[in-house]
């Protein structure tokens, strides 16, 4: 005789007038990242399907398929579980109330606020917060064993592994997540969520002992939202309140496989389906969706910064999203649990064109991969991830040329550099020879040359025009510039007092300057370049670069007057410009040879600019000593102050200009009343 | 005097003498007609007949103001509220009832308590009632509701009169509804001259019964009173058609009205011109639904809340475009359609299911009804911060509202009779052109290019060119080859600065994408091989890189410019809107420009399916923008074909092509089915192009839902892959590249014309859902069926695969 206290297939009652549209047209946009790490729209890849609108859900919040594409659902505030058969759109049962029969006793149960569900062949699982207990039941309402109470913190969301051991979250447990054995013993906490500190707490932890930092603002860790357990116990979890490391997947010590994955700051659920594709939906109404290494694929819905600001009621458009869960053939489900509704997407051709692409890269099937993507190539040629594995895939056929042309288009810089190295690599084997060759035959042509010269002095009368204007004053100002680097001292020496350089020679070096730090601002290899030139900001290379310098050498100037220093403005001027040699050939080379070197010959590169830049500052200083009559130590004080000056300028400007600004918002403002009310 | 003194006493005097002529503003009063007016005596209890015509019976009830339309043709009975009698009046009347009967039976009680409406209170039960309704603002108490009252609204109270106590109307808490005048001895003209009370607001209603049901006129000159500048809408018969509604009967036993009973409930829809159209079913919600709100034409931008509207990440709704909704009951076999002849661009459709969450229809009722917008509130910003306050226009919007509601009974009464109904409105007014302008045996096919936009570089903007002239001679020379020959194509950013910083005014050509030269000898080639080539060119967005916005920007009430804030667009974020005054210049000037040019169509987009007004200086209404956009293509289509994106119904008359038909509603959540509502309607009339295939809309169904909806395919295409466009304000235009798409051009286009070119110039008539197969009936009986499920179906023997279509041709019974 036992009571049967739910209500079976009685509910077929179809309760709902169901929406039943086709597939219709997206009501958000689906965005994905492009190649500078920007969000921007792509092909849809969900369209929303069905609205349940009328079943008679209140506040449910949480949700998931068994093995037979059942629906199982959380309806928390109506204080049931529903079984729901998604393909008919009928409810197949309603637990709301459960017993345990003990040898002939029967002790009957009612839910009080059940938040977690989890299904499985080893029964079904409900974590009810009110109630601060777990059960474990048949899918009949017949408790398997006791339940498990568990105060002081109310279970929340669950899951089970294949063996029986249980994982839950709760409430006011901000230890992380609670593993129970399968005889309900608790084995300890799974995992936690760290408490990252922020600079000025950890500046705090520092100075402050470990009683007085206690006393400060609580530092709790952040709790989790959901957890998910995939085909090979692989637990997942998402934690609200966060972007950092908010989407887990967790090793076998609790710790995180993944490494920052993106998602907004209010995840509320996961959900992996049978490849490996995860799901985290977050309570603004978006879903992300990663591949199986946690890589964003692309996401729709409303974002967190638009949600509530949407006030009419449509489709596939969230008040707060509570859960999700995927079903076999790929259709995602959601649940409001504000609106109590129940919406379903199903995935376009662009969206199974790129797991099935996904899928082929994994089991190693290159060829057929690149194909795969191609056709996702078709539908959106600025899938920055069919780029980036067809890239991928060209890698592993060492294809390298194609591997770079894509991983270029993706905006991946380190494939593009490894797959630049191969290329390079086979470009120099190929042309070693030849250079070799050339190299030889160069010097035999010079030797000969020599020879030649020597006897009719044929050479020297041709190279005669061609330096003649290197002897012309312009000429050989400039070229000094290369005599200032070896001999600085000296040089300065002559330039202060021996006419030697000139004012034009300086400006048109420190001109040059200005154009090769340009170049090297906006004109590097792609490796190198790390912010396209349409996107540099040039009014503040401009400014930056004129207003230093010339602030440099005014600075200096007026503090010669505390120093005593005697060079005036046009010898420092002079003598700053003659120095910027260095850095200015260092800066020419630099990005000159960054069109050609791979990541592995970064550090050629930085030792080359750091060359450039401490020679330069070597004569600067040498510069200043020489031209100002200083000794050593009042050099360093002369720049020292020089900076000061710099630093004060720089303020005394940004105070006029924001003080002129709110003068002329006020004059503006009084004209246009004035306009306003006379014209009417 | 020094001249100093002399100019400041100067400019003294002329700024006193302009302050004090704006305040002498004459306010222009226009004066309302007289008439000659014959009060018609009503019966006390029940209705009196009005008029009897062919269809139908007109009657109106006293008590509580509603009219009553009997359809002769199939029994049916429209009433324009629930007609309940209030609870207050039975409840008051009962009392007497029982005092002065206190030996009364249960039966005779309980002919006098009669149930009381659940979930209404005395003021609900007066909108429920009206045949108009009002919402005014209140000016103390700006940002607070609308008080709501109707020509119904009423509140009773008992009296002693010649030693009886009788139940009368409280007259200064009630709306006089013993006001039916007889107007100038005319046939079904009557008038309503209705006093309001709690708000000094004085209105006439004209009432026109016809032949095919009844129109309703507000003229703007018989709306008088101090609150008449308050009025924020009008709201015509929100109860008609409204399904549902609960009852409380009369309990004798505990002498309470408690029993709780629903009223009948008739299956039905409402159709509301959502996107292509969608039918609202009447449904018992549980949850708590906002419902559908739909501004005709889009709301006016000028009058909206602020001037800057954000872009969101979700697709924003679609607008209405034609001011029409109707309600049809399926077994009772009646419904109606309702449009506005006067008032289209001010008129909203609203539709609300029971417990709406905005608390608008707090009453179990399913209500759909159409409201029109007289004045509103708004932000005023007031400084650079960006504080505000609320304000409302000064001067409220002026027109005559004129409602027009058909009956239709029978076969009629579904949407496609709506739809039916409705054209042959539009064509007898001339709203849209008779002749039937599709000359070709195959379906058209449109076929855009994206030629250039811009990107920033470190020294300014750049031109990106991903499609040249003789790019598109190419391209369009070997779709010819696959034997589609009916192609229209428009080229966006043919010009120097591309579809952002193009000129407005004339073109600038340059020869990266086209010379004037080299334009023109494509666009005669493909002349003469029946090919449509034109300039595509969105003239109302304009931005403050391209042009100066003093002068030509188009202002809210507020004073500041209007400004679209996108910040998904890559380059440009901010986007301005062009005066119409100034749209109307330069249209005129592109079309001098290229005159010589043999163009034989012009694309327009923008003002085709934007609606705003200007209130800057020479201010412009968006009424006033709307007629000077139609004259303007008036003029256009005299010589040249015009092509238009969206197009409102104010500009049908002028339209060849209709480019972009929504093919989608906005899916609102109370919307339970899309239908072709708009294409029925413009079937035959004007050519209807779908929108760009390339989006999402390629899978077989999509293509299945050309053919279901009579809409030819349309393309967007480049020569250069599209991810050149990524750094430029076309980065959303993700695949456009034409060697990707040439098969899918041809496979489209061939299924589509295969099953249309059998229908091309027959009248659509009739579209029924038969076990889940879509079946289109046309004028010489040739039906379409389509198949939409993923399982093969029989229709009448005839087998229809999935995904897939079948003909079955006419001429024969």
């Amino acid at each position: 005789m036992k009571r049967i206290v739910y209500m079976v297939i009685l509910l077929m009652i179809s309760i709902l007038s169901i929406n039943v549209s086709y597939a219709s047209s997206a009501t958000t946009y689906t965005m994905t990242i492009d190649s500078k790490g920007n969000f921007v729209r792509t092909q849809d890849a969900y369209l929303p399907e069905t609205v349940l609108t009328t079943l008679g859900l209140n506040k449910p919040e949480d949700m998931m398929f068994d093995d037979n594409d059942m629906l199982w659902i959380a309806d928390t505030g109506n204080k049931r579980i529903i079984e729901f058969d998604t393909f008919t759109n009928t409810i197949n049962k309603v637990i709301d109330s459960f017993f345990i029969d003990r040898d002939g006793e029967i002790e009957t149960y009612n839910f009080k606020e059940p938040r977690g569900v989890f299904i499985s062949n080893r029964g079904l699982y409900v974590a009810d917060t009110g109630a601060n207990a777990v059960y474990r039941m048949t899918t009949d309402g017949e408790l398997i064993e006791e339940p498990f109470v568990s105060s002081p913190y109310a279970p929340n969301k669950l899951v089970v592994d294949n063996r029986g051991n249980i994982y839950v979250y709760g409430e006011g447990a901000s230890n992380g997540i609670v593993q129970l054995s399968n005889k309900d013993e608790f084995l300890g906490f799974f995992t936690t969520n760290k408490v990252k500190l922020t600079l000025l707490q950890q500046f705090y932890k520092r100075i402050l002992s470990q009683e007085q930092f206690d006393r400060l603002a609580i530092r709790s860790p952040q709790t989790f939202s959901s957890i998910f357990i995939d085909k090979n116990s692989m637990i997942y979890t998402t934690t609200a309140s966060t972007t950092e490391d908010a989407i887990k997947k967790h090793n076998m010590q609790g710790g995180n496989i993944f490494n920052n994955t993106i998602s907004q700051p209010d995840s509320k659920d996961i959900y992996v389906d049978s490849e490996g594709i995860i799901y985290a939906g977050m309570s603004s109404g978006a879903i992300y969706v990663y591949d199986a290494s946690g890589n964003y694929i692309f996401s729709f819905g409303v974002s967190n910064e638009d949600s509530g600001k949407l006030t009419e009621d449509i489709a596939g458009i969230f008040s707060k999203l509570s859960a999700i869960a995927v079903r076999k053939d790929g259709n995602i489900y959601a649940l409001d649990s504000e609106k109590a509704f129940l919406q379903s997407f199903s995935p376009t051709a662009y969206s199974k064109g790129i797991y099935n692409a996904i899928k082929l890269y994994e089991t190693r099937e290159y060829e057929k991969s690149i194909e795969a993507w191609d056709e996702v190539l078709r539908l959106n040629q600025m899938s920055i991830i069919a780029h980036n594995n067809i890239a991928k895939s060209y890698l592993q056929l060492e294809n390298y040329e194609k591997a770079q042309e894509h991983f270029k288009l993706a905006g991946n810089r380190d494939g593009y550099s490894e797959s630049y190295w191969e290329v390079r690599n086979v470009v120099i084997q190929n042309t070693l020879g030849a250079i070799i060759i050339a190299g030889v035959l160069v010097y035999l042509l010079s030797k000969a040359l020599k020879l030649v010269n020597n006897k009719t002095n044929a050479i020297t009368n041709f190279m005669e025009p061609i330096k003649k204007p290197f002897r012309k004053k312009l000429g050989v100002d400039l070229l000094y510039t290369f005599r200032v680097m070896k001999h600085p001292s000296d040089s300065f020496y002559e330039l202060k007092r021996k006419n030697k350089g000139s004012l034009l020679a300086a400006i048109i070096i420190y001109l040059l300057t200005f154009v090769f730090f340009i170049y090297y601002s906006s004109g590097k290899g792609f490796i190198y370049q790390m912010v396209s030139a349409e996107d540099l900001d040039l009014t503040a290379l401009v400014l930056g670069y004129f207003l230093l310098t010339i602030l440099f050498v005014v600075a200096n100037y007026l503090d010669t007057s505390l120093h005593d220093g005697v060079g005036n403005i046009k010898q420092i001027f002079i003598m700053f410009s003659y120095s910027l040699g260095p850095i200015a050939i260092a800066l020419l080379t630099t990005a000159l040879l960054s069109h050609v070197l791979t990541y592995n010959e970064t550090f050629f590169l930085d030792l080359i600019m750091m060359f450039g830049s401490v020679w330069t500052a070597i004569l600067v200083f040498l510069g200043i000593v020489e031209t100002h009559d200083y000794s050593g130590k009042k050099a360093i004080k002369s720049i020292l102050m020089t900076i000061l000056f710099i630093l004060v300028i720089i303020i005394v400007i940004l105070i006029v200009i924001t003080m002129w600004k709110q003068l002329s918002t006020f004059i503006e403002l009084i004209l246009k009343e004035l306009i306003r009310n006379v014209v009417g | 005097m020094s001249w100093v003194k002399r100019i400041l006493i100067l400019v003294t005097i002329t700024s006193l003498g302009l302050i004090v002529a704006n305040g002498l503003k004459a306010e222009s009063v226009s004066v309302a007609p007289t008439y000659n007016l014959k009060k018609i005596e009503l019966v006390d209890q029940g209705f009196t007949k009005l008029l009897e015509n062919e269809n139908f019976e007109y009657s109106y009830k006293k008590h509580n103001g509603v009219f009553q339309i009997k359809d002769k043709r199939n029994g049916y009975v429209w009433k324009t509220g629930i007609d309940h009698d209030y609870d207050q009046y039975i409840e008051k009347n009962l009392e007497i009832f029982l005092e002065e009967n206190p030996t009364a039976t249960n039966e005779q009680i309980l002919e006098v308590a009669v149930p009381f409406e659940d979930q209404m209170n005395n003021s609900r039960e007066g909108i429920a009632n009206s045949l108009v309704t009002f919402e005014i603002i209140k000016p103390s108490n700006i940002d607070g509701t609308l008080t709501q009252i109707g020509t119904s609204s009423k509140s009773f109270k008992t009296i002693e009169r010649s030693g009886k106590k009788v139940v009368t109307e409280d007259k200064t808490k009630s709306v006089d509804t013993d006001v039916l005048y007889q107007v100038n001895n005319e046939e079904g003209h009557y008038l309503l001259d209705v006093s309001l009370y709690s708000v000094d607001l004085k209105v006439k209603i004209h009432l026109y019964f016809k032949d095919e049901g009844l129109n309703i006129v507000i003229n703007d000159n018989e709306i008088s009173g101090d609150d008449s500048n308050n009025i924020g809408y009008i709201n015509v018969m929100p109860f008609l058609g409204a399904y549902g509604g609960k009852q409380l009967e009369y309990n004798v036993d505990s002498n309470e009205w408690d029993i709780q009973k629903l009223k009948t409930r008739n299956d039905g829809y409402a159709l509301v011109p959502d996107g292509s159209g969608a039918l609202i079913e009447f449904n018992d919600y549980n949850a708590k639904l906002s419902g559908y709100t739909g501004d005709v034409y889009g709301t006016d931008l000028a009058q909206a809340k602020s001037e800057e509207s954000i872009v969101y990440s979700n697709v924003p709704v679609k607008n209405p475009l034609m001011p029409v909704y109707g309600i049809a009951y399926l077994e009772q076999k009646a419904g109606f359609v309702g449009y506005a002849k006067n008032g289209d661009e001010h008129m909203q459709i609203v539709s609300r299911p029971n417990d709406s969450s905005d608390s608008y229809n707090l009453t179990n009722y399913n209500i759909t009804f159409s409201r029109f917008v007289y004045n509103k509130t708004y932000s005023q910003v007031y400084n650079q911060a960006g504080n505000k306050f609320t304000s409302m226009l000064e001067d409220r919007n002026h027109f005559d509202l004129n409602l027009e509601f058909n009956f239709l009974a029978n076969e009629d009464a579904n949407y496609v009779g709506m739809a039916k109904k409705y054209r042959e409105y539009l064509v007898t007014n001339k709203i849209i052109s008779n002749n039937n302008k599709n000359s070709n045996s195959n379906i058209g096919i449109r076929l855009d290019f994206l030629m250039a936009d811009v990107k920033n570089t470190l020294l300014g903007t750049e031109n990106v060119v991903v499609t040249t002239i003789s790019d598109v001679d190419q391209i369009l020379n070997e779709v010819l080859d696959m034997g589609i020959n009916n192609i229209s194509s428009g080229l966006y950013g043919y010009q120097d600065g591309g579809v952002t910083l193009g000129r407005k005014s004339k073109p600038d050509f340059i020869n990266a994408i086209g010379s004037k030269n080299a334009i023109s000898k494509v666009v005669k080639s493909m002349n003469e091989k029946g090919v449509d080539i034109s300039l595509a060119l969105d003239y109302a967005q304009i931005v403050e890189e391209q042009i100066s916005l003093s002068g030509n920007a188009a202002k809210h009430v507020n004073g500041w410019y209007l400004k679209v804030n996108d910040n998904n667009k890559t380059f440009i974020e901010k986007l301005y809107y062009a005066k119409p005054s100034k749209i109307k210049e330069w249209v005129i000037s592109n079309e001098k420009a290229i005159r010589k040019i043999a163009f034989s169509s012009i694309t327009y987009e923008g003002f085709t399916n934007q609606l705003y007004g200007d209130y800057g200086k020479n201010a412009v209404s968006a009424s006033e923008a709307l007629v000077i956009y139609n004259k303007l293509l008036n003029e256009i289509s005299n010589n040249y074909k015009v092509n238009a994106l969206t197009p409102n119904q104010r500009l049908w008359n002028n339209v060849d092509r209709f480019l972009q038909t929504p093919m989608f509603s906005s899916q609102y959540l109370v919307e339970t089915k899309d239908v072709p509502f708009l294409q029925l309607v413009l079937n035959q009339k004007i050519e209807l192009y779908s929108s760009y295939v390339n989006f999402s809309f390629y899978e077989d169904k999509d293509i299945l839902k050309m053919i279901d909806y009579n809409t030819y395919p349309s393309f967007i295409l480049t020569k250069e892959p599209s991810y050149n466009l990524s750094s430029t304000n076309l980065s959303h235009f993700y695949s456009t590249e034409y060697q990707l798409y040439s098969d899918l051009i041809d496979k489209v286009y061939s299924k589509v014309n295969d099953a249309l070119k059998n229908v091309i110039s027959k009248e659509w008539n009739n579209r029924e859902i038969i076990d889940e197969l879509v079946v289109n009936t046309y004028s010489d009986g040739t039906k379409i069926i389509i198949n939409y499920t993923n399982n093969d179906k029989n229709y009448n023997g005839i087998k229809i695969k999935a995904l897939d279509y079948q003909i079955i041709k006419g001429g024969v019974a």
